[in-house]
């Protein structure tokens, strides 16, 4: 197993031998150093650029571009209103994002706002959707929950062996996951097919109030969602992510 | 000829369920009834994971254990090979149930529906009230498959006339068609791809396979080594690994008990007849506890109005044997002891002894239950009624002035039979632990093993040469009990808490999509 250094530094040296036609191989620390590398592309291979510009027609910019501008005027109309709380997301209408540090984000909005020491709260939370419940509605149909039993992870908490035999917990264990904000219940499901450092809840169905669903009483991570603006995306949603501690309440009965 | 068989790509199926709900939906079965469902297994240790999924349900095995024990005939096989169940002739006994290494036998006993007492409409309009109480299982959608042919369309190839769940699958890893015919898209399949079959060293002969990969691709080509390392690491086997068998209960548990003690009382009744030339009621104690155990078994079964279609297949059904044996083992029986012939009584005893026999044959034909089909168990069996009659007889014989003369002698022989049931229980277990045995049976047995021997041996042994030493009834007596105590513990234990069934396994676990395969699993088992 390479390092990540490594991994970079190999695909680095491949992608500029490949533009180069071999003449050249450049490692990682010349694209930390220049950003980045092109080569010249004829302007007669850009797609149908050169000859809607020769006709005079009006056509639609790569959407990049489009991007950009519609954050250009979305950001003078919220000015013109005085808004400026939605600065910060703004900044996500660029043709070419820049990389971004996602977990310290996320890690920083948690430790300030709900005033933690972010390390107490070591795993990672996630979410899937199932092929048994591609569609929301589905979760009030019987049939539909006992096809999802046998696939593995439906109404449990998976989280991986080796994290769980750290903290002393087994198989079937009754666990709570809690965040200062929240917490939820559940039974583990342990796997080795997820990273040491996260959980999954498999669905999201405990804002159910309608028969059957209502009473599926499956972990779910909606309650221990935030809802910071800090965390909210240009599009007004967030990624269903949170930071979260695991706590044994018993053991498989 | 035709023989209808099924492949399930396990390089293609992806777990979506969805031929388990076109299943469910087709053939209108009560909740949790799944009779095609999809497995899912992970292997591997974090990074290097894989997980399967893996189509399962009845396989219309060509020498289907299911059918050779049902007593009644309702189970049989078609001349294109599908197993059916003929719901008007099943009595319920949940036979197949414990036969059947693929665990793809349901019993409902009372309607169930999807939003508790209620039933829908669709439930209300669907409902066939001939399935409460009797077996069920995959029938291939065999009407599906008559209809097609009816009307000139082939099975597998033309949607009207394949089964729901391959029609359903997403993925085209369910396949369905006539592996008889070299050209059909089954035989194709096999001849182009890698395949094994289930569990076939039972001797089964299944009708499903299942395909992993590129027959040309047995070796990893050049370069494509796998991402995995060569052993399947951990297994994440849930609903995989064997669980317990769920309609053989206490009552049936009661049948052997009371059977064999029965038919092991008997034996010994006769025996004393014999020497004392005149007859006990011990006889007629006998005959009681094989009746008490018949109606036991009655009180079990799903349809007991139909209890007589019991003995419909003596040619095959061990359970079919034992109903004739008790039919003739009652009249004759009691007559003899009646009449006080004692030599009317060892005919008798002969009987008592095929009943025995049959019982011990009815575990050994459970091909689903891995504790039970081991050869051993005939041994086992025989030996604990024999050592059971023996030890109640002492009892009676320790409390009977008209016993008393040969109590030293029946304790002397039930110490002799006790002894031979340990020295058989002992190879009964060595020999488990030989051929592989479920984790959790072989536990319950393992741990069952010193308190067996304590009472079914060691306590008995101690009391009767106290007895011998300084004659008291009441040490034989105890003596006797405690070794027909531990027989009927030793059976409660067998069927109620070391039934495990087979579970699932496969020969091959591939790394679907690469067609590379890690060697086989089999989850929750103990060697083999």
């Amino acid at each position: 197993v390479h390092d990540v250094e490594t991994i970079w530094d190999a695909a680095c040296r491949a992608a500029s031998a490949e533009i180069t036609d071999g003449a050249e191989s450049q490692g990682l620390d010349w694209f930390r150093e220049h950003g980045l590398r092109v080569k010249p592309f004829p302007r007669l291979q850009w797609y149908l650029y050169p000859k809607l510009v020769e006709c005079g027609l009006r056509f639609e910019q790569p959407y990049q571009e489009r991007l950009f501008r519609i954050g250009k005027e979305l950001e003078r109309r919220l000015h013109e209103q005085g808004i400026a709380w939605w600065d910060k997301q703004l900044e996500e209408y660029a043709p070419l994002p820049h990389w971004r540090d996602l977990a310290g984000l996320w890690e920083g909005a948690l430790a300030r706002h709900f005033d933690v020491r972010i390390g107490d709260y070591p795993f990672w939370l996630i979410t899937a959707r199932s092929m048994q419940y591609s569609w929301g509605a589905n979760v009030g149909i019987q049939l539909i929950k006992e096809v999802a039993d046998n696939v593995a992870g439906h109404g449990k908490v998976v989280m991986n062996n080796a994290a769980a035999d750290r903290l002393g917990i087994a198989d079937g264990d009754l666990v709570e996951v809690r965040l200062p904000l929240n917490r939820t219940k559940g039974r583990v499901m342990l796997c080795e097919g997820i990273r040491p450092d996260t959980l999954l809840m498999i669905g999201q169905f405990d804002h159910w109030a309608t028969p059957f669903a209502k009473d599926l009483q499956a972990p779910s991570m909606n309650a221990l969602m935030p809802m910071l603006l800090e965390l909210t995306d240009a599009t007004g949603s967030s990624a269903d992510l949170v930071k979260v501690s695991v706590h044994k309440l018993g053991s498989m009965p | 000829m035709t023989r209808w068989v099924m492949l399930a790509d396990l390089d293609r199926c992806v777990g979506c369920q969805t031929c388990t709900a076109a299943c469910r939906h087709a053939n209108a079965t009560s909740p949790a009834v799944q009779w095609r469902k999809v497995l899912d297994i992970e292997a591997g240790s974090y990074p290097d994971v894989s997980r399967t999924f893996v189509p399962v349900g009845c396989q219309h095995c060509a020498n289907p254990p299911c059918m050779h024990v049902c007593p009644s005939t309702a189970t049989r096989q078609r001349a294109d090979g599908i197993v059916t169940i003929d719901y008007d002739i099943c009595i319920g006994c949940a036979y197949c149930d414990v036969a059947c290494p693929y665990q793809a036998r349901f019993k409902v006993d009372a309607p169930r529906f999807a939003y508790g007492d209620t039933a829908l409409q669709n439930e209300t309009e669907r409902e066939d009230p001939r399935r409460i109480g009797v077996s069920q299982k995959c029938t291939f959608c065999s009407d599906r498959i008559d209809f097609g042919l009816a009307n000139g369309l082939t099975p597998g190839l033309d949607p009207r006339a394949t089964p729901a769940c391959v029609n359903a699958c997403i993925a085209d890893a369910l396949h369905f068609g006539d592996i008889d015919d070299p050209g059909s898209n089954v035989s194709r399949l096999l001849r182009e791809q890698q395949h094994f079959r289930m569990h076939e060293e039972i001797g089964t002969q299944p009708g499903f396979y299942y395909l992993y990969g590129k027959a040309a691709a047995k070796a990893p080509a050049t370069g494509a080594t796998s991402a995995l390392p060569k052993t399947t690491g951990k297994l994440r086997a849930t609903g995989v690994e064997p669980w317990h068998q769920r309609h053989w209960d206490w009552k049936a548990a009661g049948n052997f008990i009371c059977g064999g003690a029965g038919s092991g009382l008997f034996v010994f009744a006769a025996l004393a007849d014999l020497r004392l030339g005149t007859s006990f009621p011990l006889g007629w104690v006998a005959l009681a506890l094989v009746a008490l155990g018949l109606f036991l078994v009655l009180l079990k079964i799903g349809r007991p109005w139909r209890f007589i279609y019991v003995l419909r297949q003596p040619q095959r059904s061990w359970m079919a044997r034992e109903a004739w044996i008790a039919g003739f083992l009652f009249p004759f029986a009691a007559l003899a002891t009646w009449l006080d012939r004692p030599a009317l009584m060892i005919p008798a005893a002969v009987l008592a002894l095929g009943f025995l026999f049959s019982q011990a044959m009815i575990l050994r034909e459970s091909k689903g239950i891995p504790a039970w089909r081991t050869p051993r168990i005939v041994a086992l069996i025989i030996a604990t009624g024999l050592a059971e009659g023996a030890g109640l007889f002492l009892a009676a014989a320790a409390m009977l002035p008209s016993l008393a003369s040969i109590t030293e002698l029946a304790a002397v022989v039930a110490l002799m039979l006790a002894a031979a049931r340990a020295w058989s229980w002992r190879s009964y277990l060595r020999g488990l632990r030989v051929e592989g045995a479920p984790a959790h049976a072989l536990g319950v047995l393992e741990r069952f093993a010193p308190w067996f021997l304590v009472l079914g041996l060691t306590l008995p042994m101690a009391l009767i040469i106290l007895a011998l030493a300084a004659p008291h009834a009441v040490l034989f007596t105890v003596a006797g009990l405690c070794i027909a105590g531990a027989g009927a513990d030793l059976k409660f234990i067998l069927v109620t808490r070391a039934g495990y069934n087979q579970g699932f396994a496969l020969a091959h676990l591939p790394e679907r999509g690469r067609g590379i395969s890690l060697p086989g699993v089999k989850p929750g088992w103990v060697a083999q």
